[in-house]
């Protein structure tokens, strides 16, 4: 990560009341988690998203 | 807006978030994550972590009396999370229609105060609205809106870099 992007990153945290900690976890292979994106993605996919969403999804 | 809820904390990459519930039941960890599914769009997921076995589920009931307050602190991490990454678009279905009414019924409560920070979408009919209240929704959508904050941030980058 480039010196810019982490000052942004460390600015950002910085408004938020999350703690940062060591202690949690990565849950991006958990099955609960895996099954969760597989679900959205198939509904996403047959429904779209909102057309008045702004930005590039 | 104030609203009681629970401390939480992040890993470092802000994707995964871990706060414990307490009532009558005891002490009940909960685990979120938001979960990319392609650029700036990702479906939200939160549950209660089984120490013992590592399981994770959203269907439980925890009866711990504090369903408010879990629900502030989920909404707490999800305006974390898009301080933190400006342009997700969040994705939200409940594991039950009676717990997806349950978000719409708080969204909606709340809608003159969410609806200043985010855009929100529901989904009937076959098709995605803007959030209304009082209406049945499957799922929801929301992202931040462009705040002047926001604006005043970006320029300030830009006059930094």
């Amino acid at each position: 990560m480039s010196l810019k992007k982490k000052s942004s990153k460390k600015a950002a945290i910085s408004k938020t009341s999350a703690i940062i900690s060591d202690k949690v976890g990565n849950y991006e292979h958990h099955p609960f988690f895996v099954k969760k994106a597989e679900k959205a993605k198939a509904f996403l996919n047959a429904n779209g998203l909102p057309k008045g969403l702004s930005g590039k999804h | 807006m104030k609203l009681d809820r629970y401390p939480y904390y992040a890993n470092a990459s802000f994707f995964d978030f871990d706060f414990e519930s307490e009532g009558p039941k005891g002490k009940i960890r909960k685990i979120a994550r938001f979960i990319k599914i392609r650029r700036n769009l990702y479906s939200f997921g939160f549950g209660d972590l089984d120490a013992n076995t590592g399981d994770i589920s959203d269907t439980v009931v925890s009866n711990n009396g504090d369903g408010v307050k879990v629900l502030a602190t989920v909404a707490y991490i999800v305006y974390d999370f898009t301080t933190m990454y400006r342009d997700a678009a969040i994705y939200i279905e409940g594991s039950t229609p009676a717990r997806t009414r349950w978000y719409q019924m708080n969204i909606g409560a709340y809608m003159l105060e969410i609806n200043v920070i985010f855009e929100i979408y529901g989904f009937q009919n076959a098709r995605w609205e803007p959030f209304r209240k009082g209406i049945n929704y499957k799922a929801f959508m929301g992202q931040r809106r462009q705040l002047p904050d926001q604006l005043f941030d970006d320029q300030q980058h830009k006059a930094g870099s």
